[in-house]
């Protein structure tokens, strides 16, 4: 028994070593052990403080509509019955089944200043989606669209309607019963679903570099500058950047697991 | 005043919950509404809070006519089986929640909490949540949370179903005490006869969406309207041509008038209680087929004055003062 439990430990820990652990550590190191901190460096060039800003207010942006989105859409589809729910149920996941860069092909058809059957009106109204910071949200936003949704659905499922019917008959009214009742409960799975939404847009790579153009200091995001370096062999700033990108995603996962409830081992 | 309804019918598809329901509760009084499940007490008392609204019919509450009146504006108290607590709020908060969304002044609210904290004996946890108070107390709190609002009616759907046995026992009693203190026209919903009639000052039992009688505790046992009731209201056993309580057979050593020979079963002790299961020698009555075994209750004092033991041979007969039923000759036909 403790024989195959310690040989299994051990081929886990190898496999997550070598697949995760190891090359992360070689970013690390080559940031930071390669001769100079080009982490300081890099920093201070302005194209790259850009290209995170344009990240961080992409994904904030990211984190706003999907929220907003999920909660709504996750009460709709717990709470009332509507023909075509499943369907649509099926729908919002498809942004995750479906591969980045085709989404951003998607997009470019879509809102195309030229062919864009939406996008050339909005050109000529001077909106431009493509090639512009509101393709890049429009990108991660989709990317990311279904993950305040599905941490929300099942808790909404498991705290049943019991808690809202007994505010209605003390007197609360719908929009007393959603700030005082619905949201307080769903919380902690809200916070959660925004760290999933913060991370996956943050990281975005393929929808974005299809859809932004990468116009060094304009469009060009977090991820698109580690390429750009990388094929420039800048490495050392590559890394960094890369460096920058993983620590976001490490407190993020870290945050999610002082939020996530404890998972329950069956026997000792 | 209190509650009145008015010929309220409720279906779901083609299941029929309520039917033709007329009803008068009079105000300041604790009704029972009592029945098996699948009976329609819980819709009807649904339709009271406004969860539910009835096909058809009328309801007033304290004079005033309700039917289409949504849940938020009838000022009504609702208890729930499973407490339905504010489990992110304390203690305190979820006894003014109706308070608050009432725009209730702050000074008021706390005062007014206070009182009902006190009132329900949980004045040392109003800083708890939910999630560390024992299920009692628990209830206790969501009766406060109900009574804050000054409801014209309080309404409790099986409020003792989620207890274990004796917090039951004891929140009944409670609950009872309770009224005499507070005066809220109050209606509860319960599967459970012993209850209602500890309870309740009026029972209303009701069966297949319909109310099958309305009395008070003592009517309802000792002058059942119908066989069902009967039935439900306690255990009945069959003597020839008559239904019976166990408790109202008698047993006897020796041959008396009216008497039965039988032999003793089963012979089990609960406590206080004794119960024999008596086959008969013959059947005592002319329904014909089988007669199934009499069920006996006795005291424990009773059964040892007998000396009563499994496999005696003893004489059995329904006590003068008993309240029986004759059997429905039809039913006991059709069910063989």
């Amino acid at each position: 028994m403790s024989v195959t439990r310690t040989a299994l430990r051990t081929v886990v820990i190898a496999y997550l070593f070598f697949l995760v652990g190891w090359p992360l550590w070689m970013v690390v190191q080559e940031t930071f052990l390669s001769g100079e901190n080009h982490l300081v460096s890099t920093l201070q060039d302005p194209a790259v403080r850009s290209a995170l800003r344009v990240t961080l207010a992409a994904a904030a942006w990211a984190v706003v509509l999907n929220t907003v989105f999920g909660i709504t859409l996750g009460i709709l589809l717990v709470r009332h019955d509507f023909p075509g729910k499943r369907l649509l149920g099926l729908f919002v996941d498809l942004p995750i089944a479906v591969s980045p860069i085709v989404v951003g092909l998607a997009l470019l058809l879509a809102y195309g200043p030229v062919q864009g059957w939406l996008g050339r009106p909005l050109a000529e109204l001077g909106i431009l989606v493509v090639f512009s910071f509101p393709g890049i949200v429009l990108a991660v936003t989709f990317v990311s669209l279904p993950l305040v949704l599905r941490a929300v659905i099942p808790v909404l499922r498991e705290i049943g309607i019991e808690q809202e019917v007994a505010a209605r008959s003390l007197g609360a009214h719908a929009v007393q019963i959603l700030w005082r009742i619905t949201l307080p409960s769903i919380r902690g799975a809200v916070t959660y679903g925004i760290i999933l939404t913060l991370a996956r847009a943050v990281g975005e790579f393929g929808a974005v570099l299809i859809i932004s153009g990468g116009l060094v200091g304009q469009t060009e995001t977090a991820t698109m500058a580690v390429q750009r370096f990388h094929q420039g062999f800048a490495t050392g700033s590559s890394y960094a950047i890369g460096f920058l990108l993983a620590l976001i995603g490490i407190a993020a996962l870290a945050i999610v697991t002082v939020l996530r409830p404890k998972e329950h081992t069956r026997g000792n | 005043m209190g509650i009145e309804i008015h010929h309220v019918r409720k279906t779901f598809g083609s299941f029929t919950a309520l039917e033709d329901i007329r009803l008068s509760v009079p105000s300041g009084g604790l009704t029972a509404l009592l029945g098996p499940s699948g009976s329609g007490k819980t819709t009807l008392l649904r339709i009271l809070g406004g969860q539910e609204e009835p096909d058809a019919g009328s309801v007033y509450l304290a004079g005033r006519d309700v039917t289409r009146l949504p849940a938020q504006q009838r000022n009504i108290g609702f208890v729930f089986q499973h407490y339905a607590a504010f489990t992110h709020m304390t203690v305190a908060k979820n006894v003014a929640f109706g308070l608050e969304v009432r725009k209730t002044p702050k000074a008021q609210v706390r005062r007014r909490v206070q009182e009902l904290l006190e009132l329900v004996q949980l004045e040392r946890f109003g800083d708890r949540l939910p999630a560390q108070l024992s299920g009692g107390q628990r209830q206790r709190m969501a009766l406060a949370r109900a009574l804050a609002v000054d409801p014209s009616v309080l309404l409790l759907d099986e409020p003792f179903g989620a207890l274990d046995a004796k917090v039951r026992k004891e929140l009944r009693d409670w609950l009872r005490q309770l009224h005499e203190e507070v005066h809220v026209t109050s209606v509860f919903v319960t599967h459970d006869q012993e209850e209602a009639l500890e309870v309740a000052d009026t029972v209303v039992v009701m069966n297949q969406g319909r109310i099958e009688q309305v009395g008070t505790p003592e009517e309802i046992y000792d002058h059942p309207a119908s066989d069902f009731v009967f039935g439900f209201i306690g255990e009945v056993t069959r003597f020839g041509e008559l239904r019976l309580r166990p408790h109202d057979v008698e047993v006897t050593l020796d041959p008396e008038s009216g008497s039965h020979p039988g032999r003793i079963t089963r012979l089990t002790r609960i406590g206080f209680e004794v119960r024999l299961e008596v086959v008969l020698d013959s059947d005592p009555g002319s329904l014909g087929g089988a007669h199934p075994p009499v069920n006996v209750q006795l005291s424990r004092t009773e059964s040892q004055a007998l000396d009563l033991q499994q496999w005696d041979a003893i004489w059995v007969r329904p006590r003068a003062a008993a309240g029986g039923r004759e059997v429905e000759v039809l039913r006991v036909g059709a069910g063989r």
